[in-house]
């Protein structure tokens, strides 16, 4: 029941943050992309989830690829919208400094702009993360025969209530445990932040010699 | 060395620059005082390839030139140091020019020239803001380049780092040479560190006066000689106390 929820989240959220970074990318480092996808992407964005399930039924079958789809499309959003912002806010300051020194094309992409967008990309694989795990749920809902989102249907179904919960705990539980996986991951790329809340961080550090050890 | 030749710069209707024409000779320290929208920033822009002139053109020892070059180092008036680089990596940014393995020493050199040579594991967000210049600074050199364009490199810190700073630079211009460019609306500062101090006025921005400032370095901030120049410069600037009196206090 578990594995095959939890691959479905893996896949689903990998493939939508491959396909956003690449477009999210394409459309805030260059004006015309932005023109020619955005708001094609931005209609897009308002589709309830659900809505989409009978297509994806329809063309890739009710077995795994429709719900990874429909995974992936829940993931991509969150993703692709801060990878755009996270490259526009850039810094042009920094730009500048970057072309003084003769740094441009991919050196730029990879000594500046990379490293500048990623508090805010980071935001965005969190928000994905979240939403791949709701997706899933209602992808489990078309027709599965295994996985978390079955179980709640299943215990639905047969009464009871106990398999239902013990679903909805176990989905705060990953949920949890992933997104706490993935900003530990990413701690270390957006540690040099000097902002509110590090400065808060240091605070409290401050305040508890015991912390500050354990650190 | 360095030819700045009838540039003139338009941002679509405003007249940023008008036909500035001024020659800097190699080490030659020239400052550019002028109120604010005479473009002096805009020509230090312009000189350093940041932006293209409108017309007329500046050359570097006869290359035109079109970007940014190599051999011009260029301090904003904000460090502009990446945050998420170290102090020395900030430093080695500018050496991506360099053979990789001599690129630590010479980062930590040009660290050790501005006393932060202890800091250069540091991250920018734990300098104070005159370390921040200084790592700035130490960024700008480290390429030895041959002409250094400073813009308003001081005007953000309190008056005790500022002329720490200012004789800081100048022990840097002893000890290498460069020919510097810089921009300020400190006239004293100008009058300090320059050879020749450049007044500008604008609408359009162009050269309205030149000083040559042939006193002997170190000067005294409170040298007779520096006052009456200052005395001129605030004329030219139209800023002047009229009907004499007391010094006037500007700093613009």
């Amino acid at each position: 029941m578990i594995p095959i929820t939890l691959l479905r989240v893996a896949l689903g959220f990998f493939l939508g943050t491959v396909a956003a970074t690449v477009l999210g990318a394409l459309t805030g480092y260059s004006p015309l992309w932005r023109r020619l996808l955005d708001p094609l992407l931005q209609a897009l964005r308002s589709i309830p989830s659900i809505a989409w399930v009978p297509l994806f039924v329809l063309w890739l079958g009710i077995f795994e690829a429709s719900k990874v789809t429909l995974i992936a499309v829940g993931a991509f959003f969150p993703v692709y919208l801060n990878t755009m912002a996270g490259i526009q806010q850039v810094d042009r300051k920094l730009v500048e400094v970057a072309r003084i020194h003769g740094y441009g094309g991919v050196a730029l992409v990879w000594r500046v702009l990379l490293p500048a967008m990623l508090p805010a990309y980071v935001t965005g694989l969190r928000g994905g993360l979240g939403l791949a795990w709701m997706f899933v749920v209602a992808a489990e809902f078309m027709g599965a025969s295994e996985g978390l989102g079955f179980l709640l249907i299943d215990g639905q179904q047969t009464g009871r209530p106990a398999h239902i919960i013990a679903a909805i705990l176990l989905f705060a539980l990953f949920g949890k445990l992933s997104d706490v996986l993935l900003a530990a991951l990413s701690r270390r790329f957006v540690a040099w932040q000097d902002s509110f809340e590090s400065a808060e961080e240091k605070k409290a550090d401050a305040a508890d010699p015991a912390r500050l050890q354990t650190v | 060395m360095l030819q700045i030749r009838h540039v003139s710069k338009r941002f679509e209707a405003l007249a940023a620059l008008g036909d500035v024409d001024l020659a800097v000779d190699r080490g030659e320290i020239v400052g550019i005082v002028g109120t604010s929208g005479c473009g002096k920033s805009t020509l230090l822009r312009i000189v350093g390839g940041l932006e293209p002139p409108s017309s007329g053109s500046v050359v570097l020892d006869g290359v035109a030139v079109t970007g940014p070059r190599p051999e011009v180092g260029l301090v904003f008036q904000e460090p502009r140091l990446m945050p998420w680089l170290s102090v020395r990596a900030n430093v080695e940014f500018a050496l991506a020019r360099w053979p990789r393995e001599q690129r630590r020493a010479m980062a930590e050199a040009a660290l050790a020239r501005v006393g932060l040579g202890t800091f250069a594991d540091a991250l920018p967000q734990q300098l104070s803001g005159g370390m921040a210049q200084r790592a700035a600074i130490a960024r700008a050199l480290v390429a030895r380049p041959q002409v250094l364009l400073l813009d308003e490199p001081f005007s953000a810190l309190d008056a005790f780092t500022r002329f720490t700073l200012q004789d800081h630079l100048l022990d840097i211009w002893r000890a290498e040479q460069p020919t510097m460019l810089f921009v300020t609306h400190d006239i004293e500062e100008a009058l300090v560190l320059s050879d020749r101090v450049v007044v500008m006025r604008a609408k359009p921005g162009r050269i309205h006066a030149q000083y040559r400032i042939d006193l002997p370095r170190p000067r005294r901030r409170t040298e007779a000689q520096l006052q009456a120049w200052k005395e001129r410069i605030l004329e030219d600037l139209d800023l002047a106390r009229k009907g004499g009196g007391a010094e006037p206090e500007f700093a613009i």
